[in-house]
């Protein structure tokens, strides 16, 4: 009896192991896969304004070889499409963080081209580090690096 | 500065926070006047919307005083009186020309955790957690404003503080439930929920030549508000059969256009309420109690538009797909596009054909925050809304 309890918890901890390293997978192909895929914003503006890339502001630029730049006039009248993807990735950088810089440029062209400001989070904070905090701490930090963009 | 911060589940307090600052050239800070609670910071209190963090300012549906200007701001001068729309909103991206505000692309700095739990990340929003920005809420004495040009309004002179600062929140919503729910000339209409944004969306739909409207809660003193101040017909859902009722009063057809004015906590008689809660707290089987929506689908009429206004934030169960679909209906839902009503809802005030300062049951100091939300949340002592002079 015993040992049958003891082979079963081995099994869920196998299997739980495999999950986990499954999910690890996962995660490592999806990273890999956003850093090859196009990134696209559509701003509010005709496409005669942003005729090629040095009409845009500073912070796709600023990524430089780093990127792949593409401009179109978005269909319906929506203004126009801009797209960047990763080219190049420097070696001793972890690719979600150079697709977290791709996606904080993609957010901040928009809002420089649509309302001349980059809009700033509230400050100074008025909340309080607490036991359960930390999963809204980083993913506020990491706001505009992330999501489906 | 004083504020009203939420600290916890089912916890408020009265606290000590920085001074707000101008961070952008487009915004500006006002000194508040009135401050009111809403129906969405309930949710909020009970823990239902998410990334709220302790010290977090509430608050989202206000009035106050310009005292400080950022060089971009044009419209707006110190010492004007202001209302202040809660959505925040760029005013120039291709959703706000659309009038679509409250899906702006530039009002939320943290839009990666909606683009997660919904897709797309919609606009900012005062006092509403970090998934609509972390921006502070109303609840304190002073409030960072930003794009002031677009989504602060100038209130005019005939309007007094008390009826423009529901122009805020709750009036531009409940006229959005009927405007976008198509309501018209001659049509009937239901309203669930009967706090503040279920009476403004009463009165649009009688505005927007409804021939009958009718109201549905359970509370009497807020069905007799509806009655007394709205003029809309009422019924109580722990006496009346409101599917017949609502037959029987649209020639048999149903409602034309439903509104939902009551959102994920909504209350049901009987057992099954029991039920519903035990499945929210689960936060699995579901996250939202949704009695009043489905009770509005079955309602409605064949080809008909159920509106829904109350918040909503995840899933829920038994979605009455079957009836939708069937019965051909249109489903809608928003939060308020306010920037596109707010000037015309003025305008109406001025008139007096708006009429909102009854609303305003409990005018109380900030200092009693965490009492106004305690009338508030249990329905004590006949409040609708209590609102706090900082
Ligand atoms: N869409 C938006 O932009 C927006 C703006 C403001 C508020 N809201 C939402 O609107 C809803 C109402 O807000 P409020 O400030 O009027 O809240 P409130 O708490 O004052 O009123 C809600 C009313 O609904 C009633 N109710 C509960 N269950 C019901 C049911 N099954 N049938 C009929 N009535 C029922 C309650 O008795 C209460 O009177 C909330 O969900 C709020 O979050 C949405
Ligand atoms: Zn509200
Ligand atoms: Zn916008």
């Amino acid at each position: 009896m015993k040992k049958k309890t003891l082979l079963f918890g081995g099994l869920l901890i196998a299997g739980g192991a495999t999950v986990a390293v499954r999910s690890k997978i996962a995660a490592e192909r999806k990273t890999m896969f956003d850093a090859q895929r196009w990134h696209v914003i559509t701003v509010n503006r005709p496409a005669s304004e942003i005729a090629g890339t040095a009409d845009l502001p500073a912070p796709l630029l600023s990524l430089g070889e780093m990127i792949e730049i593409e401009i179109r006039p978005a269909p319906g009248d929506k203004g126009t499409e801009i797209a960047a993807r990763l080219i190049a990735i420097e070696a001793d950088e972890d690719p979600k963080t150079a697709l977290r810089k791709l996606r904080k440029a993609l957010r901040d062209t928009q809002w420089l081209i649509e309302t001349g400001e980059v809009l700033s989070p509230d400050k100074p904070p008025s909340t309080r580090t607490t036991l359960t905090s930390l999963p809204i701490e980083i993913a506020t930090r990491r706001a505009k690096g992330e999501g489906r963009l | 500065m004083k504020a009203l911060c939420w600290t916890g589940i089912n916890e408020l307090a009265v606290d000590r926070v920085p001074d707000p600052q101008i961070l952008n050239d487009q915004d500006m800070i006002i000194k508040v006047r009135l401050s009111s609670v809403c129906g969405s910071d309930l949710h909020q209190i009970s823990g239902y919307i998410p990334a709220m963090r302790s010290g977090d300012v509430i608050g989202h549906e206000f009035m106050g005083e310009v005292v400080e200007i950022g060089p971009d701001v044009t419209k707006h001068s110190i010492g004007d009186r202001v209302v202040v729309c809660s959505v925040i909103a760029c005013g120039r991206c291709w959703y706000c020309e659309n009038d679509l505000f409250s899906a702006c692309e530039n009002g939320n700095t943290n839009p990666a955790i909606t683009e997660m739990m919904w897709g797309q990340h919609p606009a900012g929003l005062f006092g509403y957690s970090h998934a609509m920005g972390g921006f502070k809420g109303s609840h304190a004495e002073y409030v960072r404003i930003p794009y002031a040009d677009y989504i602060a309004f100038t209130i005019p002179d005939e309007v007094d503080d008390q009826t423009a600062l529901f122009a805020s929140d709750s009036a531009p919503t409940g006229w959005m439930g009927a405007d976008l729910g198509g309501v018209k000339e001659g049509d009937v209409v239901a309203v669930w929920g009967c706090g503040a944004v279920g009476q403004m969306a009463a009165r649009a739909a009688m505005l927007l030549g409804a021939d009958r409207v009718i109201a549905i809660d359970r509370f009497e003193y807020r069905l007799d508000m509806m009655e007394r101040e709205i003029g809309a017909e009422v019924l109580n859902y722990e006496k009346d059969d409101i599917q017949a009722e609502l037959r029987e009063r649209s020639g048999g057809r149903g409602p034309d256009v439903c509104i939902e004015a009551v959102g994920l906590e909504a209350h049901t008689p009987g057992l099954h309420y029991r039920y519903e809660q035990l499945k929210q707290q689960t936060r699995v089987l579901q996250t939202d109690r949704p009695h009043a929506l489905r009770e509005a689908i079955l309602a409605c009429r064949k080809g008909g538009t159920v509106f829904n206004l109350g918040v909503f934030v995840g899933l829920i169960d038994k979605f009455p797909m079957g009836a939708l679909m069937n019965k051909g209906l249109t489903l809608r839902a928003a939060q308020q596009h306010g920037e596109r009503y707010i000037p015309m809802l003025l305008e109406r005030m001025a008139s007096g054909e708006l009429k909102t300062a009854h609303l305003m049951t409990h005018p109380m100091s900030l200092d009693d925050g965490p009492e106004g939300y305690d009338l508030f949340k249990n329905k004590k002592d006949n409040c609708v809304r209590a609102v706090f002079q900082p």
